[in-house]
């Protein structure tokens, strides 16, 4: 582009010469015939520029981290029409780990439409989103950047890879806690206590109550299975989170294969609110995921271990992941 | 280029692109040598040519090398076959091209050709040849266009043909050069991606191809396609560049920077007179003559005074002046050309009617030809333009025929003129355009010039009256009894006491309008009113004659006697000039002096109230723009002129003229004669010789129709008493000071310092080159260095410098210094080049990342890091 900018630049000094030397009309006519080119240029680059749009697309929503990928940077014109140079800045930001990668690609696009591949490194987790940040197209003589359209943004995945880790002892799954049924209604447990107004008439136990001179009502207790409680701290270096979400995704996988249920606990860093997720199946699992990849982890941060009442829980976090 | 990367669209496109420069190429030619041609045989020739040329270069190659060799074979053989009817063609067109040069040169003489033949029968020769010719043009074209994709071949080899033309000055038809440049613009505008992707080329001319007809067609509608057009800024520099290039001597350059545009002193249609003039000595003209005596050399003239200085006239005035010289006036060589026309009936009593004066442009700049008053014609080689200046042609030398003592024939006035003269029927219109536009004086230069002369220049008599002064009055003299008014709109009355017999004969000096009677005539003829022929002063009448002026009315009891003669007119009017002129000479005299370093005039101060009633100093610029503007005040037209003095000798008949003979002065027009010198600078104590040079400019004043104190022999009727006496200080061509300055004085040290301070932004520039220069030799130097340890820590230094600028952590290149500063370890050289390779690999990332402005600022102080690290490979 400087080498064009050079040669109309001479153009222009070689007509401003020639006007100067030269008494007829025609100097005159070349000169503004030079003087007008720039404009020319950019009206003849218009309907390519305004009909090119410049997109980035992923060939897949997830990979595994560590995995080779990339993202494709594509420019075609509507209208068939090349342009000398289109120039774009392709940013592609982890969403968990705050990454951000920048990359500035120049190439020649013909009327057909030209697609750059864009290797993106996925070291680690998260949520990798691309977009383009500014496109610039060149008018036709090569001298003035003009803007382009640009399409959205396009998310990809980077799982974490499931570990192979094994399970930590699990409560027996009919072993539960006995804990009065919603509604009431027949059942083998029971335990009493004082009535309290709204009690059904027919749970009052009449014998003891006359026992204890105050109405007793009869609660019927139901057998809960006792629910698995993982716990994960979501923050940390990157190398650490990779570390953590292997465990996880390892031990979810587990739990799944083994049919068991369990409930994901993290502390959001930002409003110190826990935030839990009921994992029953893959499904969940996925949805789960897919918000602990997008959601900003902090290099440091306080652990959900800090909040009560989640003892028993499977805990990962700290160096090694190991509850 | 492959075939399979073209579609249909980009044959249809590369063939419209062919076709238009082959007709544009074709018809540039045609129009520029103005050849005949049969128009429609010869385009649709080329259309078919064209056509051809584009399949042949569409073909596959091996049938693409077959077919073209059998063209140009079938072409030689036409060519042979022909080549009797061809050779008249070459002819023809040869003649087209030399007659062409003959127009514009006139050292190339026009030609013929031998074959006499009718303008068909030539038309169809000269088309012939021209098909000939443009096959092998097409073939080119095609190849070029289509499969080289040589853009810039391209538009050479279409403007190859036209470039002689262009030599001389010759342009095209507009449309030849629309359909030139429209091909140049579509190729221009396609050339990005015409090597990479000709498809989408193709498609993209569509839209270029659109916008170069609209900008073309833009231009044709609204710039002027004929004649010359070029702006003033063009012409002026042009003019300074071929001045002044062509005489480059060693001598010359050690003086540039006085020398051709920037302030050399000569002559100039825009005169500045807010500076002071510098000279150097050097020589500006030569001149060679066989009229020894005194002589103002003429340059340039400037019409309109801006406060400041003198610049030309505008545009529209030139037009009008151009419109009337048209009509065959050319009232500056009035005064040779005239006395040529009268020489036979003057008695030149010993005075000399013919000389010749040779003057050769040294470095006088302007671009004109510097001549002598009473030119009879203009020289070979130069040419009068705008009735003013002689504009050089060609050739710094010219030999000038001119009448050395064209006064002696303007002793006799305008009148006695006239009487030897036949009307010039232009004459009239000019004199109109001068009486328009060369008595115009700002207001504030009027005011503080007419107060001036309230005081200094105004005679008073026993003969002068004050009880009629009107508002419209600019000013009067009175000379022994006579009395001369000035009217503001340029009429001027001259009045003296009535004798009896003129009272009985002349009466009242104006032609009645009706009916003459006793009692009041009203509607006085106003042309023969504002030449001053009524009376208005009754006092002087005797009782019998009385004549008043009352309310636009004369009252008159006198019959009428009728009109006054032109004779009486012009004699009127050249003693009032004569009487203005030489009061004007003397107020000067008393109330300024000459001086080379009086100060400059301030800024804000009106330049003339600064010199005539402040500093009362100056040199000739002073004086003549003083002189103009008076006369101009007192309905005299008048101008600047600057221009050179010269005093050829008998003894020394070929004197050189330096720059310090620079001189300015003014010009008055005398109606029926022209422009004459009018020169009131004084002449710093000079003696009178100066002016006694040869005896024939010794008059009362350098150009006015001078009247000895004698009766001049050759006088007019008129009244028998009326001889005003001549002006009583005599005004002579003054030749610019030299005392000060041939002692080679240069005035003005103040200029020279400013000189050199206009040199600071280059010593500041060189400056800082240098340390650019020296900082990256120091680089270079310390990360080439012996010690791979010392070279890789700067390296790493370097790279901390490049961390503001974005630079990454740089864990490799922290490792190796590391290594190299803390370690017992001699880096090898290998590693020493991989910390340079981390540095400039490190640096081409952060260039490319940098945005606008800052990567070429980056590059400018780190660029050299990538050459340094090829240079140590």
């Amino acid at each position: 582009m400087l080498r064009r900018r050079i040669a109309y630049l001479l153009a222009l000094l070689g007509a401003l010469v020639l006007r100067v030397a030269y008494t007829g009309w025609l100097a005159g006519v070349v000169l503004w015939w030079v003087l007008a080119l720039p404009v020319a240029g950019v009206l003849a680059a218009l309907p390519a520029l305004l009909s090119c749009k410049v997109l980035v697309t992923a060939p897949k929503e997830e990979v595994t981290r560590g995995s080779l990928w990339g993202v494709q940077l594509t420019g075609r014109s509507a209208l068939g029409l090349p342009l000398g140079r289109v120039r774009a800045r392709v940013e592609m930001a982890n969403a968990l780990t705050g990454e951000r990668i920048q990359k500035t690609l120049t190439w020649l696009q013909p009327g057909g439409g030209g697609r750059l591949d864009i290797p993106a490194p996925s070291v680690h987790c998260g949520l990798y989103t691309a977009r383009v940040v500014w496109a610039w197209g060149l008018d036709s003589l090569g001298l003035f950047w003009l803007p382009l359209r640009r399409g959205g943004p396009v998310r990809l995945y980077a799982l974490p890879r499931e570990a192979g880790e094994e399970l930590p002892p699990l409560p027996p799954e009919g072993e539960g806690q006995l804990r009065p049924r919603p509604g009431g209604g027949p059942g083998e447990d029971y335990d009493p206590r004082p009535y309290r107004p709204g009690d059904p008439i027919n749970t009052i136990h009449w014998k003891l109550s006359a026992k204890r001179e105050e109405l007793v009502v009869r609660e019927t207790l139901e057998n809960v299975p006792r629910q698995l409680l993982l716990t994960l701290d979501l923050f940390g270096t990157p190398g650490e989170l990779d570390r953590r979400l292997d465990t996880l995704s390892g031990l979810a996988r587990g739990l799944l294969e083994a049919g068991r249920p369990f409930r994901l606990v993290t502390l959001d860093q930002v409003s110190r609110e826990l935030t839990g997720w009921e994992i029953e199946n893959g499904e969940d699992w996925r949805a789960c995921l897919a918000t602990l990849l997008s959601t900003p982890a902090p290099p440091e941060g306080k652990s959900v271990l800090d909040l009560a009442g989640l003892e028993g829980a499977v805990h990962i976090g700290g160096g090694e992941g190991d509850g | 280029m492959d075939d399979r990367s073209r579609s249909p669209l980009s044959y249809f496109t590369d063939g419209a692109l062919l076709l238009g420069a082959l007709q544009a190429t074709v018809w540039g030619a045609v129009t520029a040598y103005e050849l005949a041609v049969e128009p429609l045989r010869l385009a649709l020739t080329l259309c078919l040519l064209a056509l051809g040329s584009l399949l042949l270069v569409s073909l596959p190659k091996r049938g693409r090398g077959l077919t073209a060799a059998a063209v140009l074979c079938l072409w030689g053989w036409r060519v042979w076959k022909s080549h009797g009817r061809l050779r008249w063609g070459t002819g023809a067109v040869w003649c087209a091209v030399v007659n062409t040069f003959a127009q514009k040169l006139p050292t190339v003489q026009a030609v013929e050709p031998g074959l006499v033949l009718s303008q068909e029968e030539w038309a169809a020769l000269v088309t012939d040849w021209l098909i000939v010719t443009a096959l092998p043009v097409a073939l080119a074209l095609g190849w070029l266009l289509c499969r080289l994709r040589w853009n810039t071949s391209v538009m050479a080899l279409t403007l190859l043909p036209l470039l002689p033309a262009l030599f001389v000055t010759e342009a095209p038809a507009p449309l030849a050069l629309a359909g030139l440049l429209g091909v140049w613009g579509v190729l221009a505008l396609g050339s990005l991606t015409d090597g990479a992707d000709p498809r989408g080329t193709a498609r993209g001319r569509l839209p270029a191809a659109v916008a170069m007809a609209l900008t073309l067609a833009f231009l044709l509608q609204t710039l002027p396609t004929t004649g010359n057009s070029q702006p003033g800024w063009a012409k002026d520099l042009r003019e300074s560049v071929v001045n002044n290039a062509g005489r480059l001597s060693l001598a010359e350059l050690w003086h540039w920077r006085e020398w051709g545009i920037f302030g050399a002193t000569g002559s100039s249609r825009y005169v500045d007179l807010m500076g002071r003039p510098r000279f150097t000595g050097r020589v500006a003209l030569r001149v060679e003559s066989d009229a020894p005596g005194s002589r103002l050399l003429r340059g340039w003239s400037s019409d309109v005074f801006t406060g400041t200085g003198w610049e030309p006239l505008a545009g529209e005035a030139q037009t009008q002046l151009e419109e009337i010289r048209s009509q065959g006036t050319e009232p500056l060589l009035l005064l040779g050309e005239n006395v040529e026309k009268v020489t036979d009936r003057v008695n030149w009593s010993g005075y000399r009617s013919k000389g010749t004066m040779t003057v050769e442009n040294v470095s006088a700049p302007g671009s004109c030809v510097y001549y002598p008053y009473g030119l009879y014609t203009a020289p070979e080689g130069a040419a009068l333009v705008d009735g003013a200046h002689l504009d050089r042609e060609r050739g710094w030398r010219h030999t000038l025929d001119f009448c050395p003592d064209y006064n002696w024939v303007l002793q006799g006035g305008s009148s006695y003129w006239r009487s030897l003269m036949e009307p010039d029927p232009g004459e009239e219109a000019y004199r109109a355009f001068v009486y328009e536009h060369y008595l115009t004086v700002d207001e504030e230069s009027r005011q503080v010039l007419m107060d001036w002369w309230e005081v200094n220049g105004r005679r008073q008599t026993a003969w002068w009256q004050t009880d009629w002064q009107g508002e419209d009055e600019a000013g009067y003299t009175s000379l022994e009894g006579y009395i001369l008014t000035y009217y503001r709109d340029g009429s001027w009355v001259y009045q003296r006491p009535a004798s009896e017999e003129e009272i009985a004969t002349f009466g009242d000096w104006i032609r009645m309008n009706g009916e003459l009677a006793e009692g009041v005539i009203s509607e006085p003829d106003p042309e023969l009113y504002a030449w001053g022929s009524k009376f208005l002063h009754s006092n002087w009448f005797p009782e019998e004659g009385d004549t008043r002026y009352e309310d636009g009315s004369i009252y008159v009891w006198q019959k009428d006697t009728g009109p006054v003669s032109d004779e009486e007119r012009d004699w009127y009017r050249d003693n009032y000039i004569n009487s203005v002129t030489g009061a004007l000479e003397e107020a000067l005299v008393n109330t300024t002096a000459y001086d080379l370093n009086a100060p400059l005039c301030p800024e804000g101060e009106n330049y003339l109230n600064y010199f005539l009633n402040e500093s009362r100093r100056g040199w000739c610029m002073h004086y003549a723009t003083t002189t103009a503007l008076m006369l101009r005040c007192l309905g005299i037209p008048t101008r600047y002129v600057g221009g050179y003095t010269v005093r050829p000798t008998v003894r020394e008949p070929s004197p050189e003229v330096h720059d310090y003979d620079a001189h300015a002065w003014a010009e008055y027009y005398l109606d029926g004669i022209g422009w004459l010198p009018l020169d009131l600078t004084p002449q710093a104590g000079y003696g009178s010789d100066i002016v006694q040079a040869g005896g024939a400019v010794a008059t009362p004043t350098a150009s006015i129709a001078a009247r000895e104190s004698e009766t001049p022999a050759e006088m007019p009727t008129g009244p028998p008493e009326a001889t005003p006496a001549p002006a009583e200080v005599t005004a002579a061509p003054t030749q610019a000071p030299q005392q000060g300055v041939m002692a080679g004085e240069e005035p003005g040290g103040e200029e020279e310092q400013t000189s050199l301070l206009q040199l600071w932004p280059v010593g500041g520039l060189a400056l800082c080159w240098a340390l650019w220069v020296l900082a990256r030799g120091h680089r270079a130097r310390r990360l080439k260095q012996p010690d791979t340890n010392a070279a890789t820590l700067y390296a790493y230094i370097l790279w901390e410098r490049l961390k503001p600028w974005g630079a990454g952590e740089g864990e490799e290149m922290a490792g190796l210094a590391k290594k190299a500063r803390f370690s017992q370890y001699t880096l090898t050289g290998e590693e020493r080049r991989r910390a340079l390779e981390l540095l400039a690999g490190e640096v081409k990332v952060i260039s490319r990342a940098l945005p606008g402005w800052k990567k070429p600022v980056f590059r400018l102080l780190w660029g050299d890091v990538a050459l340094i690290l090829e240079r140590s490979a």
